[in-house]
């Protein structure tokens, strides 16, 4: 059984949207892809060196030994200088230290030993970084002071401040408890220095030792962020939005805030050394990275038309921001300004954030759907960022987790993945939408087009029709009644020769045939009964007709409440009936059609069949080119479909279901 | 006498039916109309037994002056006389109350017969004397496609499962469905099988 469904043009139009639902998904299942990719590149490149590095640095192992201090004029350095050579001269290497175990009830210790060997008294003071970590007593004798008997100093991130003062008689030792008051928390590095204060303005460093912790996470974190990078790099050469270089450039500036983080964390001397780390380029990639942010937020939001004030500010703050960078890469060389360029970066690290906040703070505001994805991400860097904080202020809460999770800068770099994350699903949804846009618009236009090429038919079958019908009002009326005339006059004629009685007979039988023939072109060119009394009657009129011809027997049948439809409707009707009909009389050499009206509420039925020849498959389609497109034209002007069934040698049966 | 009065916008007609009539030995022309109007006119002080009515007229149409007349002067035979030979012109004259329908090519023969059946009180309609018999209503047919219908209702299917096998929606099944049963005459969907299965048609 070979049956073929014709659908009209306005089935082909899919006027009902269909987005693609997949796309979003895809994105973010393609970006943990590559993130969980790249944590184990990490892990197969970082963590292994990390691991050797680890291993190669016996840092608490050194075993108590005593060591002199050597006043090396090469350590003296002035006094202004000192935030920034803090770590640029470690000194000139570990003193003696020794971390006494937890089993003695106390917490580590390093234990210094410190013998002054010059015929003059020295003047020290102990300092370390940072400084919350540490508490420094200063004692005589073998055991380590009670907890209680620690001075302790809050000095944030200031080496230079005392934590204690020690003099040494000349010849004199002692014996100095550094207490490690956090032994697993360590932001970068720490440092413990003994200070020799010699005057107000010179003095002298040594490193007494410093921890340095792998962390493979971090790793792994910025792996991700490599990873993501990539992808977006990638995903912006194909889609060509601005959105996705800004979204690149802040995942990028980040990935080096992030990798070079990691790198001295992992005890890569050469970096925590390094001036143009520490003067200028942690503080200055974060800007970068806040840069890169606004811009984001702007295009992603469309902040030009949601949020107009902010547009402006953001767009002023993107200029301000690099000039900052700027001044602040001109500052790094004369060190005389380091105080007032590290207020100027903490000043302006505070303001960002509050921008930061403001700007989610007017996201959730406008309610737009897109911002969601940029407050929610927001809103968990934020509460990471702020859990590390905590962290880092209340290291025991974390110091008995396994790592990584004992790492306060783990937290944070989960927020940061977490905002990385719903960015990306933001840019998703928002690639999504735009491609719906477009998908709208391309319906819409379809749509227009439809509906000129649709109007365009209207108009011109409407001329059409109306020609006809006057072209037949005037034939039956005009021509059919002069006709008639004609022949009645005719008929009254008294021949006087049987010749001419002959003559005259013909003469009226060719009239009848003529006036006939008259009648059955004013027919099918309008039938002018249709508009009178209806679809119905005017159909049992043309089936009739169609019969009294001989050649087939037409049945005619109705079913349900029969109506009138409007003029229109019922002149399609019709002319549907008329074409399907036509076609089999042409083509199918069938002995019986049947035409079936059946009438429902709010739709009409047609149902024309035949018992003739049928389709073959290539002739439906050969035959789709000409009258099927007469038919399936008017059955989508009517919004119907049309099922056209058939098998070759058993007819064809066409049912066309219209919408009235 | 048969008094005849013809209503025809055509003046050849007139004239043509005018000699035809005058022809006939029982025949009496008594004027004509060429618009409804001027007919009612006539009738106000007039009268005839027969109308030769055309259908259609400038101002009114035959279907709807008949009934007027007819209303006024019930004892007037009216007679369609016309171009258009399709039933449905025929049907509606005969319920706008005309007792006879003639086609205006017709024979004097044939003419005399209409009016003649119309005196008697009977009636001619197109030749025939029975419209019945040529609108008679055919023992419903099952198309095609309702067949199909019918046969997978018999086999249990629901109205989505049709719709899948024979490509088209289930609206349109249950349309099948709906006509099946009203051209099987019965209640519902059960009994539907049942009299397909009585009468042999799956």
């Amino acid at each position: 059984m070979w049956i073929f469904v014709c659908k009209p043009p306005t089935d082909r139009h899919p006027y009902s949207l269909q987005p693609y639902p997949y796309l979003s998904t895809v994105f973010v299942l393609r970006t943990l892809v590559c993130s969980v990719l790249f944590f184990f590149a990490g892990l197969a490149v970082y963590g292994q060196a990390d691991t050797l590095r680890l291993s190669a640095w016996p840092s608490f192992e050194v075993a108590d030994r005593h060591l002199d201090i050597a006043v090396d004029s090469a350590d003296v350095v002035p006094i202004e200088r000192a935030h920034t050579l803090s770590f640029a001269s470690p000194g000139t290497g570990f003193l003696n230290g020794v971390i006494v175990p937890p089993a003695t009830g106390y917490r580590y210790f390093y234990r210094l030993v410190v013998h002054n060997d010059t015929p003059d008294s020295a003047y020290y003071f102990v300092t370390a970084s940072p400084q919350r970590s540490f508490a420094v007593s200063v004692a005589n004798g073998n055991q380590p002071p009670r907890p209680a008997a620690l001075r302790h100093r809050h000095h944030r991130s200031d080496p230079v401040t005392k934590l204690a003062d020690v003099a040494f008689a000349p010849g004199e030792t002692k014996t100095l408890y550094v207490q490690l008051k956090f032994p697993h928390y360590t932001p970068s590095n720490m440092f413990i220095w003994l200070v020799e204060q010699r005057s107000e303005y010179y003095f002298f460093t040594y490193q007494i030792g410093y921890l340095s912790r792998q962390n493979t996470f971090s790793w792994f974190f910025c792996g991700m962020l490599m990873m993501m990078f990539l992808y977006i790099a990638l995903k912006y050469v194909q889609i060509r939005t601005r959105e996705y270089v800004y979204y690149a450039g802040y995942i990028f500036f980040f990935l080096g805030y992030f990798g070079l983080k990691t790198l001295v964390v992992s005890g890569h001397e050469w970096l925590w050394h390094a001036e143009w780390y520490n003067g200028f380029v942690n503080d200055q990639l974060q800007t970068a990275g806040y840069v890169m942010y606004f811009l984001f937020f702007q295009q992603f939001l469309h902040t030009r038309s949601l949020m107009p004030d902010l547009h402006r500010f953001i767009s002023v703050l993107v200029v301000v921001l690099p000039i900052y960078i700027g001044i602040d890469f001109v500052l790094f060389f004369f060190p005389e300004t380091t105080v007032a360029k590290d207020t100027l970066w903490n000043v302006i690290r505070v303001v960002l954030v509050a921008i930061t906040l403001y700007c989610i703070w007017r996201t959730a505001r406008t309610r737009s759907p897109l911002g969601k994805y940029l407050i929610i991400g927001g809103l968990l860097l934020a509460v990471f960022a702020l859990t590390a904080m905590v962290f880092s202020f209340y290291p025991g809460l974390i110091e008995n987790l396994p790592s990584p999770f004992h790492w306060g800068i783990t937290y944070f770099q989960i927020g940061v993945a977490a905002e990385l994350i719903c960015f990306a699903l933001g840019l998703g949804y928002k690639n999504r939408q735009d491609e719906i846009q477009k998908l709208k618009a391309e319906e819409e236009l379809k749509r227009q087009e439809a509906q000129v090429e649709f109007e365009r038919y209207k108009t011109m079958t409407q001329a059409r029709e109306a020609e006809r019908g006057r072209i037949a009002k005037d034939l039956h009326d005009g021509l059919g009644g002069m006709l008639t005339g004609v022949r009645l006059s005719l008929a009254n004629v008294s021949p006087s020769t049987p010749e001419g009685a002959s003559q005259l007979r013909r003469s009226l039988d060719m009239l009848d045939g003529s006036v006939y023939e008259l009648r059955r072109i004013a027919q099918d060119l309008m039938p002018l009964a249709l508009e009178r009394f209806g679809l119905v009657s005017a159909l049992r009129d043309y089936t009739a007709s169609v019969g009294s011809m001989g050649t087939v027997r037409v049945a005619y049948q109705t079913l349900g409440d029969t109506r009138r439809l409007t003029a229109d409707q019922e002149l399609i009707c019709f002319r549907l009936v008329q074409e399907l009909v036509n076609n089999t009389l042409k083509h199918a050499r069938a002995k019986n059609i049947l035409v079936q009206l059946a009438f429902q509420s709010g739709a009409l039925e047609l149902t024309v069949e035949d018992d003739g020849v049928g389709f073959a498959p290539e002739r439906l389609r050969e035959a789709e080119g000409s009258g099927w497109n007469n038919i399936h034209s008017r059955v989508s002007y009517l919004k119907g479909t049309v099922d056209v069934q058939s098998r070759s040698g058993e007819g064809v049966s066409v049912h066309i279901f219209l919408p009235v | 006498m048969i008094r005849v009065f013809i209503v025809d916008d055509h003046p050849m007609v007139i004239e043509g039916i005018k000699s035809m009539l005058l022809q006939l030995p029982d025949m009496e022309f008594v004027g004509f109309a060429m618009n409804a109007g001027s007919c009612e006119g006539y009738f106000a002080n007039n009268t005839a037994d027969v109308v030769l009515m055309d259908i259609n007229l400038p101002d009114l149409s035959g279907l709807e002056l008949c009934p007027r007349l007819l209303k006024k002067h019930p004892g007037l035979h009216i007679i369609a006389l016309s171009n258009f030979d399709q039933l449905s012109y025929v049907q509606s004259m005969k319920e706008a109350g005309a007792r006879g329908y003639v086609l205006k090519n017709a024979s004097a023969d044939e003419l005399h017969r209409a009016i003649s059946a119309a005196m008697e009180g009977d009636s001619y309609w197109l030749g025939k004397d029975n419209l019945k018999e040529h609108w008679a209503s055919q023992q419903p047919l099952l198309t095609r496609r309702e067949v199909e219908v019918l046969r997978l209702i018999a086999e249990g299917l629901t109205n989505n499962e049709i719709a899948e096998k024979l490509f088209v929606s289930a609206s349109t099944v249950d349309s099948h469905r709906k006509n099946l049963i009203s051209k099987l005459q019965v209640k519902n969907t059960a009994a539907l099988v049942k009299t397909a299965v009585e009468s042999k048609i799956i």
